[in-house]
């Protein structure tokens, strides 16, 4: 049987951390009926490594709670490891500039990658608020041409083959859209305007939101709830 | 070891400390901080510890200078002769093909704070820190992904989602994918029973 599987980068987890909206994801597991899902790697980057400075030590605490109270499992699939190379290794040598490959990708988004590729069958989304990664599976080309206007050079791509290309992404903003839809975050304002300040919230903490989305997002809550 | 085998584009790089050591005693901040973002474009490409260090040093650099007050302190002598005196080493050691000399004279800007005390040193201290966060952001900007970026720089993710936050990397044309209607609907879809 299917299940449903959402799979977490470490990106959408510090820009929830960072706002203090990690409480939504408690109620939003509350009635899913399916798991929240971490690997090692992310939980290396989000919960190991900023303990060991004072500065992120809070936001590290909080979310290692959240995988003691069962809301993140940690997924440790026998062939992770094997995988999130392939995936890094792949990636990190599909575009060329002046003969040189670009490594672009770390273990983290290559393990969310290779986990999702792993779980094939199952019903997956990945939460990532970042841009890259994002462009790795929704659009390559646009990641080259990135690319070639930065660095002001020819950027030569290889098509990706081996890569989830039709896993389905979300960010914090519409997890915290939904949040907010489900009545999970409530603030004294109109719908809209309370819609605005969380997504630019989200964005000043990292999260790849366009202003231009965020316009749009304020529609849908204008329309209805 | 080889300095011309190992340093990608070793006349580009001796060009840009020259110009950067005139600037530098020129008090030429804008003209520090272009040649950092230059540093920067090859640092995406080659990836390679020294584009890395020449880019966070001379952003670092064109943030002290900026500060005007800080030539009052009374170890302000001291570290412009040690910059200085380091830039005269690794330009040298580019003309000498000597790789250790070259690395050394970079690092020995980034450890001059070592040598000074009090507010100055406290206030370059933390510009280093800050250099090493803008030059991450500016990695990830040119496409890298966040988590490689922080791996390069030495900084927690958590510092670099906060500074590119602030920044107009999202509102970028290319990172335009799907409509953020259809994500909400997905994410809704997933979530119903």
């Amino acid at each position: 049987m299917n299940k449903k599987i959402l799979i977490f980068d470490s990106s959408t987890i510090i820009t929830l951390a960072m706002n203090g909206l990690l409480g939504i994801l408690p109620q939003l597991k509350k009635n899913f009926k399916g798991s929240f899902v971490i690997t090692p790697y992310v939980k290396e980057e989000i919960i190991n490594q900023p303990l060991e400075t004072k500065r992120f030590e809070f936001e590290a605490l909080s979310i290692e709670k959240l995988i003691e109270d069962g809301i993140f499992d940690i997924m440790d699939a026998p062939e992770l490891d094997k995988e999130t190379s392939r995936i890094k290794l792949l990636v990190n040598s599909s575009f060329k500039a002046h003969g040189e490959k670009l490594k672009i990708f770390h273990d983290g988004e290559a393990s969310c990658l290779a986990l999702a590729k792993l779980l094939y069958g199952n019903e997956i989304l990945l939460a990532s608020d970042e841009r890259t990664a994002r462009l790795v599976i929704e659009n390559l080309e646009n990641l080259r041409k990135l690319f070639e206007y930065k660095l002001h050079t020819v950027v030569d791509l290889k098509y990706l083959k081996g890569i989830p290309r039709n896993l389905k992404i979300i960010r914090s903003s519409e997890l915290c859209m939904l949040a907010y839809k489900k009545g999970f975050i409530d603030l004294p304002a109109d719908h809209s305007k309370v819609i605005e300040a969380i997504l630019y919230a989200l964005k000043f903490k990292g999260c790849s939101i366009s202003s231009e989305e965020i316009k749009k997002a304020k529609k849908i809550f204008e329309r209805k709830l | 070891m080889n300095l011309r085998e190992e340093l990608h584009d070793y006349k580009n790089i001796l060009a840009i400390l020259r110009k950067a050591k005139n600037a530098f005693n020129h008090r030429d901040v804008f003209m520090l901080r272009d040649l950092s973002n230059r540093t920067i474009h090859s640092a995406s490409i080659y990836q390679d510890a020294d584009s890395i260090s020449i880019a966070v040093v001379l952003y670092a650099l064109s943030k002290i200078i900026g500060r005007h007050d800080y030539v009052f302190y009374r170890d302000w002598k001291l570290f412009y002769k040690v910059v200085n005196f380091s830039f005269d080493k690794s330009i040298l050691a580019i003309e000498n093909d000597d790789l250790t000399s070259f690395r050394e004279g970079i690092m020995n800007i980034r450890k001059a704070e070592h040598k000074l005390s009090g507010n100055l040193k406290k206030y370059i201290e933390e510009v280093f820190v800050e250099a090493s966060i803008n030059k991450a952001s500016r990695l990830y900007e040119h496409g890298l992904s966040m988590e490689k970026t922080a791996e390069m720089l030495g900084i927690t993710l958590f510092e670099l989602a906060q500074y590119a936050g602030k920044t107009g990397i999202p509102d970028m044309s290319f990172n335009k994918t799907l409509p953020i209607e259809k994500r909400f609907h997905n994410t809704i879809k997933f979530f119903e029973d």
